[in-house]
Formats: C-alpha cells, sequence, structure tokens
C-alpha cells in the first residue's frame, strides 16, 4: 500500500441497526466498531443476509422505513453524522459520500441523455455552468474508458448493461466524493464485464487517490480490489486484515472456513469443504459467538459469551475466544 | 456399443419477439444447431454466461419446451414420438431442479403435500401410508431429519438450503435416471452449496443418475463435474466440449480462454497479478441479429476474415475434445 495507516476518514463505533419483522427483531448490524483510512479500497465482505448493505447504507443515515439505528457513531473526517441537519446530510451524501448500489444502471432515467444526467447531479449539489459540467464529465467518461464524445449524447436504452454501469460510476465522481461505496457493483454484470469493471474501479482508485468502501459477497471480487477486508457473519464483523493476510493467513474459523469452501478454477478440488449446519435465523442468532454451533473448535465459552473484536496486533483484529487474552 | 441416455440431435430453438404496435416481429434464435449426448450415469456439465440459451437447452432435452428443429432421443427413442404413456414414463425418468427454490415449491402447500403428488400420480407407492413413508425417507436422504419436523411445515418456516434440499428430494422421489439441474446452487450462500453439490454426488453414485449441470459458475462446475464433461455455451452454440480439466486446465475455444481469464479468483496474488483479456469488444452482439460467421468474431482477439464469413464447424481436437473455431482446433 502506498498510502499510511494514519489518516481515518470513516469511523464507526457501536453502531446497531434493527428491523421490526411479524416474528420479532431483527439486529442486521450488531455493535459494529470499524475504521475506514484515507485512501485505502476496504472490502467488505459476508454473505447474503449478514448485514454489510444494511451497515454501508446506515453509514450515510440510510435505513428501510422499517428499521432504525439502535445506537452508535459515525464519524466522517470527525464530523458526527447522526447529528447532521437535513441539509447538512443533504450535502454529505453524494458531495462528501457517493454511492453506487446494485442495479444502479437501472435508476437512469430513460427519458434523459447521459449529459443531462450529468448536469442535474451538478446542479442538485452545487452551482456550475454547463461548460464546466462538460469538461468534468467528458474527462469522467474518459478515466471510465467511455467515449465521452459519443456517449453524452446517448440515452439509457442505447448504452449496454456494462457501459451504464461506467456511466454511473462517472456520475458518481462527478462531485469528487472523498469516499465511493460500492455495493454489490458486479453482481448483475456478465463474468467479462465484470472483470473489466473490477479493473476499472482499481484505475479509479489510482487515478483519483478516492477511498472506496467495495461490498461483495464475492471473495473472488473482492481478492482483487481490496487493500484490506472486513468479514461480516449474522451482523457482526469478525474479522478485519489486509488482503493477504486475510486469504492466506486467515485467523476467526468462519473465515478459514469460507475461503475453503468455494471452489475454484484454480488449486485442487481436494481441499474444497463444507461449512456445516445450516445458516441460524437471524431473528432469534445463537448465544454466545454465533459462529459456534457450525465452528469446529468451539469450546464452552463460545456458546456463553460473545466475543469482542480485539486487537491481535499488526492491524489485525478478531472477535473469537481462540484469540482472547484469557484463553 | 450401448446408445446414450440422452442424445440431442441438431437441436434449434428459435423464440419469435412480437416488435409491439409499430415494430416487427423478430426471432431470437436460443439454441443453434447443438448436439451432444449424456450417457447413463454420467455428470455433463452446460456453463455459459447468462443469456446464452443454456436454460432453454435444458429444457429441450427433458421434454419440457419442444425444439423448433432437431431430436431428443431418450434411450435412443425421439422422445416427441412417444405415445402418451411412454411420454409419461420418460417424463418420470427425466426431472429438473430449479434455481429458485422459492419458486419451486407452492406457498400455500405444507412439504408432504408437496412431495406427494408425484409419489401418487407415478404409483410410486400404493396408498397414504406408503406414500407418507416415502416422503419421511426421501428427507431423511437429503439431510433434513428428523423428517417428522418437516413434513407438515410450509415452505416459509424453512431457509432456501432446506427448500433446495426439499426440490432435490422431489426430484428424485420418482426414481429418475436423468436430472437437470438449473443453476441448482446460484441462488444459495457460498458456504452452503459445497454441502447440495456433495448431496447430489452421492445422489447420483446411490442411484446411478445422469446429470445435466447448468451453470455460469465454472468453479462450480469444475467441482460438480470433475468426473465428466464441461460443454461451453456462446449465443446459442456449444464452442466447446471435454473433460472438465482438459476444458478447464487447457481451454482452446478462444471464448472459453477469456471466460476463464476472467472468472474472479480468490486469491490475491492470482487476481491481481493477470493482465486484462484483449477483447476486441465488451459488448455482447443483439440477439435479434446475431452477425454471420462465428458468433465470437466481434469480440475475438484472435478473429481472421474466414471467421467473419464462414460459421466454423464442431469438429473434434482428439482426446474426447471438440471445438467450433477457424483459428485453434
Amino acid at each position: 500500500m502506498w498510502f499510511k495507516l494514519t489518516d481515518v476518514l470513516v469511523s464507526i463505533r457501536g453502531l446497531t441497526v434493527e428491523f421490526k419483522v411479524p416474528r420479532g427483531v431483527l439486529r442486521a448490524v450488531d455493535e459494529v466498531n470499524l475504521d475506514i483510512y484515507r485512501g485505502e479500497v476496504f472490502g467488505l465482505v459476508g454473505e447474503s443476509g449478514c448485514g454489510k448493505s444494511v451497515l454501508a447504507h446506515a453509514l450515510i443515515k440510510q435505513v428501510d422505513p422499517n428499521g432504525y439505528i439502535k445506537s452508535g457513531k459515525v464519524l466522517f473526517e470527525g464530523k458526527d453524522v447522526f447529528s447532521m441537519s437535513e441539509e447538512e446530510l443533504r450535502r454529505f451524501r453524494w458531495k462528501d459520500v457517493a454511492i453506487i448500489f446494485q442495479g444502479a444502471q437501472n435508476a437512469l432515467n430513460p427519458v434523459m441523455r447521459v449529459f443531462d444526467h450529468m448536469v442535474d447531479t451538478v446542479l442538485d449539489h452545487e452551482k456550475s455552468s454547463k461548460q464546466n459540467i462538460l469538461e468534468r464529465s467528458s474527462s469522467l467518461l474518459k478515466t471510465v474508458r467511455l467515449d465521452a464524445d459519443r456517449v453524452l449524447k446517448l440515452y439509457p436504452h442505447e448504452l449496454s448493461g456494462g457501459m451504464k454501469q461506467r456511466v454511473v460510476s462517472a456520475m458518481s465522481l462527478l462531485l469528487n466524493p472523498k469516499l465511493l461505496i460500492l455495493d454489490e457493483p458486479t453482481s448483475s454484470l456478465d463474468v467479462l464485464t465484470q472483470k473489466y469493471f473490477l479493473r476499472l474501479v482499481r484505475d479509479i482508485h489510482e487515478k483519483m487517490a478516492i477511498t472506496m468502501l467495495f461490498i461483495t459477497h464475492d471473495l473472488g471480487c473482492i481478492a482483487e480490489v481490496a487493500d484490506r477486508i472486513a468479514v461480516m457473519y449474522l451482523a457482526n464483523i469478525i474479522e478485519i486484515g489486509n488482503v493477504e493476510e486475510i486469504f492466506y493467513d486467515p485467523k476467526h474459523p468462519y473465515t478459514a472456513a469460507l475461503i475453503k469452501s468455494i471452489p475454484s478454477t484454480k488449486g485442487s478440488m481436494e481441499e474444497v469443504k463444507p461449512i456445516p449446519g445450516p445458516i441460524p435465523d437471524p431473528v432469534f442468532p445463537p448465544p454466545g459467538c454465533k459462529f459456534h454451533p457450525r465452528c469446529q473448535y468451539a469450546f464452552d465459552k463460545c456458546k456463553k459469551e460473545k466475543p469482542d473484536l480485539i486487537d491481535i496486533g499488526g492491524g489485525r483484529l478478531v472477535a473469537c475466544h481462540l484469540f482472547s487474552k484469557s484463553f | 456399443m450401448t446408445s446414450a441416455l440422452i442424445d440431442v440431435k441438431n437441436v434449434t430453438k428459435i423464440f419469435s419477439i412480437s416488435g409491439g404496435i409499430f415494430g416487427k416481429k423478430r426471432s431470437v434464435c436460443a439454441v443453434d444447431n447443438v448436439s451432444f449426448h449424456i450417457n447413463e450415469g454420467e455428470t455433463v456439465a452446460l456453463v455459459g454466461e447468462s443469456g446464452c440459451g443454456k436454460s432453454t437447452l435444458g429444457r429441450i432435452t427433458l421434454g419440457i419446451l419442444q425444439p423448433t428443429s432437431g431430436k431428443i432421443l431418450f434411450k435412443g427413442r425421439d422422445i416427441w414420438r412417444l405415445n402418451k404413456s411412454e411420454f409419461k414414463e420418460f417424463r418420470r425418468n427425466a426431472q429438473i431442479i430449479h434455481q429458485n427454490p422459492y419458486d419451486t415449491l407452492n406457498p400455500m402447500k405444507t412439504i408432504y403435500q408437496s412431495l406427494s403428488p408425484p409419489l401418487l400420480h407415478y404409483k410410486i407407492v400404493r396408498n397414504r401410508r406408503e406414500c407418507w413413508e416415502k416422503a419421511s425417507e426421501l428427507l431423511e436422504m437429503v439431510g433434513l431429519v428428523p423428517p417428522s419436523d418437516f413434513l407438515q411445515r410450509y415452505p416459509s418456516r424453512l431457509s432456501g438450503g432446506q427448500m433446495q434440499r426439499i426440490a432435490i428430494a422431489r426430484a428424485i422421489s420418482v426414481n429418475p435416471n436423468f436430472i437437470v439441474a438449473d443453476e441448482a446452487v446460484s441462488m444459495l450462500d457460498a458456504s452452503l452449496r459445497i454441502e447440495i453439490l456433495d448431496l447430489l454426488l452421492e445422489l447420483k453414485r446411490k442411484f446411478n443418475m445422469a446429470y445435466l449441470f447448468i451453470t455460469h459458475d465454472f468453479g462450480v462446475a469444475r467441482y460438480f463435474a470433475k468426473d465428466g464433461r464441461i460443454l461451453v455455451m456462446y449465443l446459442g452454440s456449444i464452442v466447446e466440449e471435454g473433460s472438465t480439466e482438459d476444458v478447464i486446465l487447457d481451454p482452446i475455444h478462444p471464448y472459453t480462454k477469456i471466460l476463464l481469464e476472467c472468472v474472479p479468483i480468490p486469491d490475491p496474488k492470482i487476481a491481481r497479478n493477470k493482465g486484462l483479456p484483449r477483447l476486441k469488444s465488451l459488448e455482447i452482439p443483439d440477439l435479434t441479429n446475431i452477425p454471420s460467421g462465428c458468433k465470437f468474431y466481434t469480440r475475438c482477439p484472435y478473429g481472421e476474415d474466414i471467421c467473419s464469413n464462414k460459421t466454423p464447424e464442431f469438429k473434434p481436437a482428439g482426446r474426447g475434445r471438440f471445438v467450433a473455431c477457424h483459428i485453434f482446433s
């Protein structure tokens, strides 16, 4: 990494987000502590339902109607996001933080040309001239490897899925956000387009030195783009480390088991092993460590006490009793 | 020489799409002159990206969809020439497991109510008591124990993984010898996939079933069909065929090569060192306006004149391998 891990851009402490569902209360994010450093690509990985999307949206104080932020703090460059006024929040979202979400390309307005989308996006947040917007959007479309002269005049239906995804990416960068959140950005793309998009993400990161939060369930994608990774399981962050540490030396049993359970086109098929047992009901999670029913290393303490996410040295954090001092 | 269990002969399927009030009717060739066979007890993986026609082809092999031209032979007999009772027997023998377990099961019926109809329809059991026993046996076979916990439940009370096990139970309940698994694990969480794949493999060993395993995921195809064959499909055509390890470790067709290069690998050193493949274009041709000659020509980095003029033949390339390419064969 070419940046130093000293400058914290986003600091999350004790964040808890819950939803009211017919069966009871679903805790989607459970007392999460996380720091994202300026300039890094931070990967948030976990299976469906682990809470990663909810966490990302809560970062910009966005929660679904039947959900609520129960507790916690999000500091962005030291500013408390949850105590921002409506106006401050509006400016914060998109100017400080931009988000590319799953299926964003389908949110493009079919009766507006690409250039009109750009104009709208900018003028919604700041004063500018059409000429200035033209220059900025052309430059950004070039960054995302699109032919600006041609694409600016087109309507969304004239663009392929891959092109739309790039247009949306360029739009997200128009206001020079400090943080770009990408929420499962490749899930609707075909394999070839996905590969080019991941390369594009790295290019944008290198050229613009923009901090990114990349959310996905796909370990292959995260291996390609992330500098540091947090692994989420049933609403908790259970491990944080840099990308090589996570893949080559995972500490948490879930991380290790997850990596081993993915069949790949490289490596031996003999080493692929399933993670036993069903994924628990998030409304009624197991007591103690939520992973203990499926963990081959579980012992007594794991069934009673939930492990904290602790620093085991070198920036590695793990939430597992195997690593707690009193073990 | 025993004939294949399933023989797909020059199957083509054309769909017409209405162009709306002012548009012309257009046609989409979803499956284009495809031929292959599956032997008894064999696993064949059909791999391709979404929209390549693999699901349509899967449905055609089961007799759910009728081809526009070409034949499907089951144990040597044309399935569309069978009489009513013979066709019923064929459909008993050829079952499907869908991608979405939430679509497969009727939410208004209990698990028992979903499992019993085929058992009774195909006379696998003689009465209600035997039906209940058989349903319990099936649930045990797919790892849902104790069965009594599940038989009276409604699908809404089950997880995706559990529902997919029930879909599998239903598919094997009528003792088929051929199963089409259409993206059967794609909607399941990664950590559950191997368990379900292992279950399908165990059932295959037990009952000597043949599988047509349809997927877009090469890693999953490699795991499931490790002792079988892979067919690679692009825009309605099979472009490459061979044993699983051969195709994955030593691909011949440019599309297969590029596809394998682009598959995300959960290994940072490998993932970050691979360069971008040299694709001429990222754009997939419009399905209603497929170019003449080789369909991959518009994107292929190796394409030459002959490729845009002449459709390549699907030819043997040694060691049971087949490729449709003018440049590499």
